[in-house]
């Protein structure tokens, strides 16, 4: 059994946020650590890796990253904490989150821990609300991963389409008893920003995102005409299969009227090959990465909408 | 809240400081950086041990801006009147800090206590001096009091000092800091400086705003979730709250109220937002159908994103079928 909850500290968070947030468009990434509860991971602190990604999951395997994690960790258990490795965090826009590097660095730590997760910050709509989610591989990903094949057979099996990638958890954000002392003696809250009650506050987003959305598409084309091309050469083979396996009927058929013995109807085996499936895998992200580009608009588009529908009102009063 | 009056400027003894520099010194700290402190202040509530760490942030070219970002734990061991501070933790922590906050630098420290003794001096002097320290800047202590006089736990207090050399350097005493024993210096006289929370991001003040409204309307509470909640609803939600409180107001004040100065800047000033209104405006017809085009497209967009969201769905959906159907077929 896995742990579903993961208990985030404020400050983690606060200072979580300070990091993406300063360095957008910047995307950068870094350890969360922690240690693991019965029923939830406690993270404590987190550390950013020094350099900015050129894409998400990009220091995850590096090796300057993984000894920077484990440098800051090392000191970290001096300071008396048992803090141990617990996840990343990665800022994103949207769905470009999922690589292939981000879910190789991910699978390979599940299989050590099956409790690791990831921490996505998504920033396409930065400055307008905050948007994190944590997530990991899901049980029936990882099986596949460990297969390795990626046939839509084993898709089937482990009952894994693009929509199940990952498994969501449920994130808390908890704070010490000082904090909430602390907290609760602020009665001045922080100015609010109202700027995404403007009617055009998501323009610039919503045309990032569509244009990510059609860079994504474009490669899943690329990986839908590959696979198109396996499904037309498999037919090509298999109608000279059944030809062949025609033409062995009817020549077995003479035979028989000849009383001669009948030949192999199995030889065609060794005659013909058919192609095997290309790996799904690379279809999978990327339609996962197109619907959540397309949730992510279509959102977008809602609030809008519901901005503009006020607005209405208000012409026609 | 505290208010300060600077009519006498800390005489402070630092390289760095030049004697052009009088004005007064102002500290930002980070909301993050405070929780992070206090969250290692919790640790002393528990076992009443003195804690105390390195602050770590920016300072600008005059030194008279200082703004902490973050913090960290080091370890120490008091002991009566002698106090060790592990300094290789410091160092090395504060080290790996650097790489991925380059510009950042150690201004000073903090603790949690309820006065000023022998030992916050010691310490002071420990910041005050040598490399991966405040120096050749003067440190910074920032205090966080979580106990009254009598012991019981208050909502935490946040001061920051800063310390100025006061009588001869002869004031030495054998007591080790870091590895070392060192000449060291324990008469520093503590002056206060104003200091302002601040949240440097957008993302930051709404999480902090979460915090704190979640903190207010249900007090137990240790949790609080914020992914997933529509920002744009709350916001709604609270202009609507906004207006009702300001339609009350408007309601409630009697004649005489209603020729108050302020009042009369209210009103001045929510007529004048009213009546400043875009060109646009002025030509109902022309604004009503860019207003419908502007909708159509924004639909349009909804429209195709939505075909394409279906699209992969098929796409997924017939490849399984048709994988599926295969091996039956060869059978």
């Amino acid at each position: 059994m896995t742990i579903d909850t993961i208990n985030i500290s404020s400050s983690v968070l606060l200072s979580l946020l300070r990091h993406t947030s300063e360095h957008y468009p910047q995307l950068y990434s870094g350890a969360l650590v922690g240690f693991e509860d019965e029923s939830l991971i406690d993270i404590t602190n987190v550390f950013p890796f020094p350099y900015p990604d050129q894409y998400e999951g990009g220091s995850f395997k590096s090796r300057s990253g993984s000894q920077y994690q484990k440098d800051l960790l090392e000191n970290y258990k001096k300071l008396g904490y048992g803090i141990e490795f617990q996840g990343w965090f990665q800022s994103t826009i949207s769905g470009n989150f999922i690589t292939q590097q981000l879910i190789e660095a991910l699978a390979q730590q599940q299989l050590i821990n099956s409790n690791i997760f990831i921490l996505i910050h998504d920033m396409s709509s930065l400055n307008q609300e905050v948007n994190l989610k944590a997530i990991r591989l899901s049980q029936g990903f990882m099986k596949t991963y460990q297969d390795g094949k990626w046939k839509s057979k084993d898709l089937e099996n482990n009952k894994i389409s693009y929509i199940n990638i990952f498994s969501e958890l449920n994130l808390v954000i908890s704070n010490q008893k000082l904090v909430d002392l602390y907290l609760s003696s602020i009665n001045k809250p922080i100015q609010e920003n109202f700027e995404n009650l403007n009617l055009l506050s998501n323009q610039n987003s919503t045309f990032q995102l569509l244009d990510s959305l059609n860079s994504q598409i474009d490669s899943f084309n690329y990986d839908q005409n590959n696979f198109n091309y396996y499904q037309r050469q498999y037919q090509k083979e298999n109608s000279k299969i059944q030809q062949w396996k025609q033409q062995r009927k009817l020549e077995n058929l003479e035979r028989q009227k000849k009383g001669e013995k009948e030949l192999d109807t199995e030889e065609w085996k060794q005659i013909f090959k058919l192609p095997s499936e290309p790996s799904r895998l690379n279809n999978l992200l990327c339609s996962q990465s197109i619907d959540i580009f397309a949730d992510d608009i279509i959102k977008q588009c809602d609030e809008e909408l519901k901005k503009s529908l006020i607005i209405e009102r208000k012409l026609q009063a | 809240m505290s208010s300060f009056m600077h009519l006498v400027r800390p005489n402070v003894l630092a390289p760095a400081v030049s004697s052009q520099n009088t004005g007064p010194i102002s500290v930002k700290i980070h909301s993050s950086a405070l929780l992070t402190m206090l969250e290692i202040v919790s640790k002393q509530v528990l076992n009443n041990k003195r804690v105390l760490g390195s602050l770590l942030g920016y300072r600008n070219e005059d030194g008279l801006l200082i703004e902490i970002r973050d913090a960290f734990m080091v370890p120490i061991n008091e002991n009566g009147d002698s106090i060790t501070i592990d300094e290789p933790i410091h160092k090395s922590i504060y080290q790996l800090y650097k790489k991925s906050h380059p510009k950042e630098m150690v201004l000073g420290w903090f603790g949690s206590s309820n006065k000023i003794d022998d030992n916050t001096s010691l310490i002071h002097d420990f910041y005050s001096k040598g490399v991966d320290r405040a120096y050749p800047h003067p440190a910074i202590y920032l205090n966080i009091e979580y106990l009254n006089e009598q012991g019981q736990i208050i909502s935490p207090k946040i001061m920051t000092y800063i310390g100025a050399n006061i009588g001869q350097r002869s004031g030495t005493t054998n007591v080790s800091i870091g590895w070392k024993t060192t000449t060291i210096n324990n008469s520093y006289i503590f002056t206060p400086v104003p200091n302002e929370i601040i949240n440097n991001t957008i993302s930051e003040k709404i999480a902090f705003n979460k915090f704190t409204k979640q903190n207010i309307t249900n007090n137990t509470s240790v949790s609080s979730e914020v992914s997933n909640l529509s920002h744009l609803e709350e916001q709604l939600n609270n202009l609507q709250e906004n207006i009702k409180i300001m339609i009350k107001f408007i309601e409630s004040t009697n004649e005489q109220d209603r020729s108050k100065d302020e009042n009369i800047d209210l009103i001045r000033q929510l007529s004048n937002s009213i009546l400043n209104k875009p060109q646009l405006l002025t030509n109902p017809e022309n604004l009503t159908k860019l207003f419908n085009d502007h909708n159509q497209d924004v639909i349009m967009i909804e429209y195709l994103t939505k075909a394409i969201k279906d699209q992969i769905e098929l796409s997924s959906r017939l490849t399984a079928a048709a994988e599926a159907g295969k091996d039956t077929r060869q059978m």
